[in-house]
């Protein structure tokens, strides 16, 4: 980190340093002008600087040895949850592993379709909430109102 | 067969065993978190769960000697590597009047081996086209982390590189350029390379379409939140412009 600073530090100081010359004698070249100037370019409009830093500070970009290698083991093997594995890994990350195959997740769907409480008539079971139940009852009372006609 | 070629070579190994981590992927160069251009998009963009909120700043207006800057703020939709990633954002970029806003979105998709592809629009709903510089401004980039060389883990060695054709300020000077027998029309290609030269921090040098650029930039971490610094020099060349400018940037960014 104070590595990193003294980096930046001096970087900011050489650009200054190389700048001033350079910049010297333009200022002495402005021309009135009634040609309407478009303000300077942004630094960041253009998301470069906000999008670089973005993906690589939210997502795990760079694997980070043996921490990143830990985790997508036990994300392999089942043992971390989706939402625990975007914790460690980034979303980026997670979801290149789910791209490759190497982790999967089970959507609530999925593990409705494996559930053995699965009833008979094809409703959902009661203890996945109000609306596969109200679903429930609907089908149920379709099915009742086909057979009566 | 160029394209097969590119195509296999771009292919995402499946045939991959659980429980370990496949050769592929521990060797797999991504971005660093630092910025990689300066003036130029990238195809990197934010995704879902994600906002950011930067300010830029100018020493001075090609042939004028007054500052002025930008802010601009965005969220992140979608997922760039299972579909799409969809960024959006506003921008000020009269910050002396303030009132000055337009419109930016990038679509974005990683393909694999460290690249990604983005179309995006600039400066969109301007509501004063000529003071945002070239008005509506379209570009396509290919950005690519280069495999050969460097190193995995962080700080070491990682360029990144991007290239891409725009219309409006990839490719149109300004009327003041014009009058100066600078021509109308820049290269309308644009791209840039970014070394990590230490850690989170890359040496920046980029074409924006009619100028020069070159740069440094870091990210520092306070609190878990993000903060991406970039000092720049633009106009480094007499295509455009009346001489070299200084630039400078912040931005951060939120996860939630």
């Amino acid at each position: 980190m104070l590595t990193r600073s003294a980096i930046f530090l001096f970087m900011v100081w050489s650009v200054g340093a190389l700048a001033e010359p350079l910049a010297e004698p333009l200022r002495g070249q402005e021309v009135n002008s009634d040609v309407k100037i478009p303000p300077p370019r942004e630094l960041a409009a253009a998301a470069p600087a906000i999008s670089g830093m973005f993906m690589g500070a939210s997502t795990l970009f760079a694997p980070d040895g043996q921490r990143f290698g830990e985790a997508v083991t036990q994300a392999s093997l089942g043992r971390l949850s989706e939402g625990e594995t975007r914790d460690q890994l980034g979303d980026f990350m997670t979801s290149l592993l789910v791209r490759a195959g190497i982790v999967t997740f089970d959507s609530p769907r999925a593990a409705l379709a494996s559930s053995g409480e699965k009833s008979h008539d094809g409703s959902w079971p009661a203890w996945t909430g109000p609306t596969p139940m109200a679903l429930s009852v609907s089908r149920t009372g379709r099915a009742a109102s086909v057979r009566r006609r | 067969m160029a394209v097969l070629v590119l195509a296999g070579y771009l292919l995402v190994p499946t045939a991959v065993q659980a429980q370990q981590v496949p050769e592929w992927l521990q060797n797999l160069k991504l971005p660093n978190s630092a910025a990689k251009s300066i003036m130029t998009p990238s195809a990197w963009g934010a995704a879902f769960g994600s906002a950011f909120l930067g300010a830029g700043i100018a020493e001075s207006t090609p042939y004028l000697s007054t500052s002025d800057g930008i802010v601009a703020m965005g969220y992140g939709m979608g997922d760039p590597v299972l579909k799409v990633g969809l960024q959006i954002g506003t921008t000020v970029s009269d910050l002396s009047e303030f009132n000055n806003f337009s419109f930016s979105v990038k679509i974005h998709r990683y393909l694999a081996r460290g690249t990604s592809i983005a179309i995006g629009g600039e400066s969109l709903f301007s509501k004063d086209a000529s003071a945002d510089d070239a008005g509506d401004s379209f570009y396509f980039v290919m950005s690519h982390v280069v495999q050969a060389f460097g190193s995995s883990s962080p700080g070491i060695g990682r360029v990144h590189v991007s290239a891409g054709i725009g219309s409006g300020r990839f490719f149109r000077k300004s009327g003041r350029d014009f009058s100066e027998g600078k021509g109308r029309n820049g290269t309308a290609a644009f791209g840039n390379v970014a070394v990590e030269v230490a850690r989170s921090m890359n040496i920046l040098l980029e074409w924006s379409g009619t100028n020069l650029l070159t740069g440094v930039s870091t990210t520092i971490q306070m609190r878990n939140v993000p903060i991406s610094l970039s000092l720049a020099l633009a106009d480094l060349t007499s295509y455009s412009g009346n001489g070299v400018r200084v630039l400078a940037g912040a931005a951060l960014a939120v996860s939630f």
